[in-house]
């Protein structure tokens, strides 16, 4: 036996359950056993690179990510076959720079990263982008979902208490993916929007956007696209959001079809949502100083007077437009927890 | 029947950075707090430096601010840092 393989006493859920909450590991709810076999059922049958090279290393634990141990999590989490391709790209922008990973953990907000997962990968291994994209009810979504949790878990060490000190936690600590839904967009893809092009998205992409919990927006009446992006701009010019004194801190804005069908039929483009979100998203500068000692702020806020009106986030890019989600007229705003930058890659084989 | 299982935590690459050795003795030592950006982190840092440099003999050498908690410290200023002092009191937390 090497020193990561561990012996369970018996083959019961409960002998699992038991040496997990000794090692101080899992999430409280019930696991699948990492098997050999079922590990390498995971990795699948030739796998283009050594399931031991490392694919990131993750803080604080400086934990080295590698398909195999990113698959072991898989496993546990209940992941179908075939997804881990999926997960080893949302891995690789777990690790990029300018997501901040060691912040994202160590903060005491509550912040998980939420995985969007685009393009062919949606149906390739049954995604839910539409009705209840969020949750619950899908294999794929919640799976995968918590699957990165575990990786986050165990390979980085973000434990409650050692390595993510989060105040209260937040339910999307457990899982948070969804899928982009491309079918009901009025607009081209997420990661096309991005810069992703071509034979890029061959197996689709992943976003990885680190933030809170989503946050509702409903308007059941509007047949203009204004009134309804008024009320993402209330949601998102909240004073007590984390993001009111980070003047870089990106917004996510998940429209639900029917918003964003009303919206585009008005003839507005993701950017114009962009950039009426951000004339709107705004609060007094006076209110904005008084509410809070330290700030994050470009200098030319710092220049506007007490009277002026701030905005939220300093620059129309920091809002992230995207469309999932069924029938309805409810939409979401996910505001991120700051001091990070979301990351879009495609999936590799 | 006993089964096998493979870790989930994988193994731990190479740390990076390491806290200094401690110095014998703090007489004479250059104290400087590096204050995280967190309200009230200068001011319980600096009492606890000011303290510390008159109960040892050390010497309070400032204090500075690094740009925001959430990410690491400047290089520069980590570089200034190393010229103007012997002990840094740091910390993290709100």
């Amino acid at each position: 036996m090497t020193d990561l393989e561990l012996e369970l006493a018996d083959e019961s859920p409960e002998a699992l359950f038991a040496l997990f909450e000794q090692k101080g590991w899992g999430d409280g709810l019930p696991l699948v056993a990492p098997t050999k076999e079922r590990v390498e059922a995971m990795l699948g049958a030739g796998a283009p690179c050594d399931a031991d090279d490392v694919v990131a290393t993750l803080p604080p634990r400086a934990g080295e990510a590698t398909r195999r141990t990113i698959a072991v999590n898989a496993v546990l989490a209940g992941c179908p076959p075939g997804v881990l391709p999926v997960l080893v790209s949302a891995v690789r922008a777990l690790a990029h720079p300018e997501l901040n990973l060691r912040g994202v953990n160590a903060t005491t907000h509550p912040v998980a990263p939420l995985l969007v997962v685009h393009g062919a990968a949606v149906a390739a291994h049954g995604f839910n982008a539409r009705l209840g994209a969020f949750g619950p009810g899908n294999r794929a979504n919640a799976s995968v979902g918590r699957a990165v949790r575990f990786v986050l878990l165990h390979i980085a060490g973000a434990r409650p208490g050692e390595g993510d000190a989060s105040t209260q936690g937040q339910p999307s600590k457990y899982a948070y993916c969804i899928a982009e839904n491309e079918a009901a967009s009025p607009w081209e893809s997420y990661p096309r929007s991005v810069g992703l092009s071509g034979g890029d998205l061959a197996l689709g992409a992943v976003t990885v956007a680190c933030g809170e919990n989503p946050h509702n927006f409903h308007d059941m009446e509007s047949e203009e696209p204004a009134p309804i992006l008024r009320k993402a701009a209330s949601v998102m010019a909240t004073l007590g959001s984390n993001n009111a004194p980070v003047s870089s801190a990106e917004f996510f804005v998940v429209l639900g079809p029917e918003h964003a069908a009303t919206i585009a039929s008005g003839g507005w483009t993701r950017q114009d949502v962009q950039s009426y979100l951000y004339e709107q998203a705004r609060r007094p500068a006076a209110e904005l100083r008084a509410a809070f000692d330290v700030v994050q702020v470009r200098p030319w806020l710092e220049a506007l007077g007490d009277d002026d009106a701030m905005p939220i986030t300093d620059h129309p890019d920091n809002i992230r437009v995207l469309v999932a989600g069924g029938p309805g007229k409810h939409s979401c705003v996910i505001p991120s927890w700051g001091m990070t930058k979301s990351v879009t890659l495609p999936i590799e084989a | 029947m006993t089964t096998r299982i493979l870790s989930p935590e994988g193994a731990v690459g190479p740390q990076r950075v390491a806290l200094a050795p401690l110095p014998a003795t703090l007489k004479g030592q250059r104290i400087l707090v590096l204050d995280n950006g967190k309200p009230g982190a200068q001011l319980v840092l600096e009492r606890a430096a000011e303290e510390l440099a008159a109960r040892t003999g050390a010497v309070f050498a400032g204090s500075r601010r690094k740009r925001t908690a959430a990410t690491p410290c400047e290089e520069a200023l980590l570089a200034e840092i190393e010229q103007s002092a012997d002990v840094v009191l740091t910390g993290t937390a709100d």
